[in-house]
């Protein structure tokens, strides 16, 4: 993998700020954008704009076509049917539309690494437990068999977390609610952009992500349904491409997935999304994955060399993908961004990173985190923590 | 004096000096002295001390070493207050791009240095004090509370700062000091160990801070913006009611806010001896209003989390005294030293940050200055704080307007109550008001004043609505303003 050939796909690493070239380490939170997405984007403005599945016309049928290839792709690139792929707007709706429209009894378990989105949303009408983790920061498997003794419809999980960027065994925790009877839901918003997802090996039942953080524009995301789960669904919103027969009073639904978007979908962003896919595809998922862990233990090992930089989670490389979430002792996060920011335009996160839950577990405020992706090179890695030495160590 | 104050005051902070080398009350005093000192003498004082900060810059500090020798001044060019112009201004960015080992001193000793910065992600300069200007800083507080509005340690204190979103944002990040533990200090005394002793009183003080200041906080009006619902503010006046704090701080919009209240339903106010801005300056038309309401004196402080406290009012209000034994403040317009009374912007150099010099740092602010005697006692000269400099308008003529005017020039109509007025492309202004209750917006008769206040050319369009949003930090901008960088 050709890393300056990649940077170079990236408009905006041209750019300069006070002379210098940015260094973004804020992937997890949003990745950003390659010429070819970029393009595919313009191209469907300039040659094929119009509605889908409502017009014979030229465009109309070119159009759809893009966009229900764009759901193939996305389809391929997870293992998945078409039929078994609903586009949203990002991982948040997703989780959304599968708390409201799933039906049965039991409790659902969520667990306190999770990101809001995969929190709140389960609250709303329903019993909900959190899974705790163990001593790594991983999900606590033997935690969830004790949980799973109650009556459980669904257990959520996020694939990787976060804000600890640990992997968590997915498989184990499917293996154990598929045991007692309860359906699963994986959170792959930070795990589909870094590695290669097989929804039929993992046996999941739901799986979820964004367009955003895997080089597509923001409000494209995925949600994974698999097929037979689709007659335990209610109806999500209504209206145009939700009913194959409308009367006064009455009408008949479509199929799904079509039935689960409502309204004129995000055209432009399926197909941008099914552009970044074959972007990453062409890289190959196992080069992506290769480069972000060769990223990861380069990161630890300069991090771990600093005095008064505390890092949350477990230390082993191998454990870990992508992120990494820090103190520096005596200053505040957010200082410790500005100052990145400010002298070497390196992007950090500072706060809570949407997960308030697993920061209180961990019994500590708000972090700051650094994330990667294919266009993080070493030397970037090696400037911050040469800088992040120099303020950690300073006092 | 209440006996709680009284054994802070006489007992707590003069025995700390004593015993420990957290020599704060020694400081307070040496301090509360030079305000007797004649104009003369501050600048003399001014003098020395600023040749010793230059030197100890340029001998020990990067940055300025070779911003000193790029343009070959010497240390000893500096022989009078006036050569202080031979030295380039020193901006944030410049700061920033050398913080922190490039921008303060090396070879001294760092256990006790501690990193400021404001809370809030917006601000973007961070700085660095050592044990001494720690001190000093805490002893300035507490000269400017002593002067502007008699307040003293241990009297009751209340303040509502605009940091929101302390929570889900995690914003308050600031580090956590040691709690103060009798066994420690006994243990560190017998081993002998006393500076580790003073060490310990130092850091419990300061984590217990506002215990020891009888200081509470409110939390800030969040995400509503300017018009939060009348409940609210009612509980706000309650719970300063039932608190009855001899200072009340809060950001200048919050107080605004309580006492066009109280003014406009009649309320009774809250009993508080003295209020204070927090985070920015009251303009003239606030102060009058907000004294008007509550039925006391409203002083003002300036100052700013990477510098300390600067100045403070007297009971003449006209402007804020400098703590010129502290700071060098230059006033300039363009590239000329403003005369008194005429608008510039403020440089500003730290006469006693050792570890990290600011040399006539820009610190942002437009105002004026003053040098008369106008008979208070105090003879430092006084300063006019009259707002940002990105939030200073330029008219077609090139007048400047400080967004004290112009916050003062919308208030004075009767039909806004709160407004944001944002320059887009040269000579079109948008305000955005919230009307009074029960008041339409007169769009024609803004437009024509606007153009008489301002600019005949001004083309101003005003929208109503519910609410002014504030910034990032929780501060607000009421004027949004492009072409300062003349100034
Ligand atoms: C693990 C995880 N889940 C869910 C989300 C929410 O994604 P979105 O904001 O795209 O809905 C994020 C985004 O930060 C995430 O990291
Ligand atoms: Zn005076």
């Amino acid at each position: 993998m050709d890393i300056q050939k990649i940077r170079g796909d990236f408009p905006i690493f041209e750019r300069r700020i006070n002379g210098k070239p940015i260094v973004y380490f804020d992937s997890a939170a949003t990745t950003q954008k390659p010429r070819q997405v970029i393009d595919t984007l313009s191209n469907y403005y300039a040659n094929h704009c119009a509605n889908i599945h409502r017009g014979v016309h030229t465009l109309s049928q070119e159009s759809s076509e893009l966009y229900e290839e764009a759901r193939r792709t996305v389809a391929r690139f997870i293992n998945a049917d078409e039929r078994e792929i609903v586009f949203v707007r990002n991982t948040t709706e997703a989780i959304n539309l599968v708390s409201t429209c799933l039906k049965g009894e039991g409790q659902i378990l969520s667990t306190v690494t999770e990101h809001h989105s995969n929190l709140l949303p389960w609250g709303r009408s329903r019993d909900v437990d959190y899974v705790d983790i163990d001593a790594h920061g991983r999900i606590d498997v033997e935690d969830l068999k004790g949980k799973l003794q109650k009556p459980t419809l669904l257990v959520a999980v996020t694939h990787v977390s976060n804000v600890l960027g640990l992997i968590n065994p997915v498989e184990a925790v499917i293996a154990e609610a598929r045991k007692n009877g309860a359906l699963t839901l994986v959170d792959a918003a930070q795990s589909a952009p870094h590695m290669e997802i097989d929804v039929k090996a993992m046996g999941c039942d739901f799986l979820v992500f964004s367009g955003h953080k895997m080089l597509a524009p923001s409000g494209i995301g995925v949600l994974y349904v698999r097929e037979e789960l689709y007659e335990r669904m209610e109806p999500y919103l209504m209206g145009g491409s939700t009913i194959k027969e409308a009367h006064l009073g009455s009408y008949v639904p479509e199929e799904p997935p079509t039935c689960y978007e409502a309204g004129t979908p995000n055209i432009e962003g399926a197909i941008a999304l099914a552009s970044a896919i074959d972007y990453l595809s062409d890289i190959g998922m196992e080069n992506v994955l290769a480069h972000d862990k060769a990223l990861m233990a380069l990161a630890l090992e300069r991090m771990k060399a600093i005095d008064n930089v505390e890092l949350y989670g477990s230390l082993d490389p191998t454990d870990r993908l992508s992120v990494i979430t820090f103190n520096v002792k005596g200053m505040g996060c957010h200082g410790v961004a500005k100052v990145l920011n400010l002298r070497e335009n390196i992007m950090i996160r500072s706060g809570f990173h949407c997960a308030q839950p697993l920061h209180d577990r961990l019994g500590i405020g708000p972090t700051a985190r650094m994330s990667f992706y294919i266009y993080n090179t070493p030397e970037e890695i090696e400037l911050a923590a040469e800088l992040l030495g120099k303020i950690a160590e300073f006092i | 004096m209440q006996v709680y104050p009284l054994i802070m005051n006489r007992l707590v902070m003069p025995a700390a000096s004593r015993f420990t080398d957290l020599k704060i009350w020694d400081e307070y005093k040496a301090m509360m002295k030079s305000e007797r000192l004649s104009l003369e003498q501050l600048r003399q004082m001014q003098l020395t001390k600023l040749r010793a900060i230059v030197r100890h810059a340029y001998e020990n500090v990067p940055f300025y070493r070779q911003r000193f020798e790029s343009i070959g001044l010497h240390p000893e060019d500096i022989k009078s207050l006036e050569d202080i112009e031979r030295i380039p201004p020193t901006t944030k960015d410049d700061i920033m791009a050398n913080f922190p080992e490039g921008i303060t001193a090396e070879g001294m000793d760092r256990s006790r240095w501690k990193y400021v910065a404001s809370s809030g992600t917006t601000r973007k300069i961070m700085g660095i004090h050592d044990f001494r200007k720690s001190t000093l800083n805490w002893a300035a507080g507490i000269r400017a509370h002593r002067l502007a509005g008699n307040h003293r340690m241990g009297m009751k204190w209340m303040e509502i700062p605009p940091h929101m979103c302390t929570t889900i944002c995690g914003i308050n990040d600031g580090p956590k000091g040691e709690k103060l533990s009798t066994k420690k200090l006994v243990e560190l005394v017998k081993g002998g160990d006393f500076g580790g002793a003073g060490r310990h009183v130092y850091e419990g003080l300061y984590s217990m801070r506002h215990d020891l200041y009888k200081r509470v906080t409110l939390p800030s009006f969040g995400p509503e913006g300017t018009n939060i619902p009348e409940s609210d503010i009612v509980s706000y006046l309650d719970s300063i009611r039932s608190y009855q704090p001899h200072l009340l701080e809060g950001l200048p919009l919050y107080l605004y806010t309580f006492a066009k209240y109280i003014l406009d339903k009649g309320v009774p106010a809250p009993r508080v001896g003295v209020i204070k801005p927090f985070g920015g300056s009251l303009t003239p038309y606030m102060k009058q209003i907000i004294a008007t309401a509550f039925g006391c004196e409203v002083y003002d402080t300036y100052g700013c989390s990477e510098l300390g406290f600067m100045a403070c009012d007297c009971p003449k209000h006209e402007g804020v005294h400098l703590f010129m034994d502290l700071y060098h403040v230059e006033v300039r317009h363009g590239d000329r030293a403003a005369a008194p009374g005429e608008l510039g912007k403020f440089y500003v150099t730290d006469l006693e940050n050792v570890a990290m010099p600011w040399i006539r740092y820009e610190i942002g602010d437009v105002g004026r200055y003053f040098e008369d005697d106008h008979g208070c006692g105090r003879r430092g000269i006084r300063l006019e704080v009259e707002g940002r400099v990105q939030d200073t308008l330029v008219n077609s003529q090139g007048k400047f307007f400080t967004s004290d005017e112009v916050f003062d020039f919308f208030h004075a109509r009767k039909e806004i109550d709160n407004f944001q007025l944002t320059e887009k492309s040269s000579g079109r202004y948008e305000l955005l008001c919230v009307p009074v209750e029960g008041e339409e917006i007169d769009r024609e008769g803004i437009a024509r004043d606007f153009r008489e206040f301002f600019d005949p050319e001004a083309n101003i369009k005003a929208y109503a609505v519910k609410t002014i949003k504030a910034e990032d930090g929780g501060k607000f901008r009421f004027i949004k303003a492009k072409g300062h960088d003349k100034l």
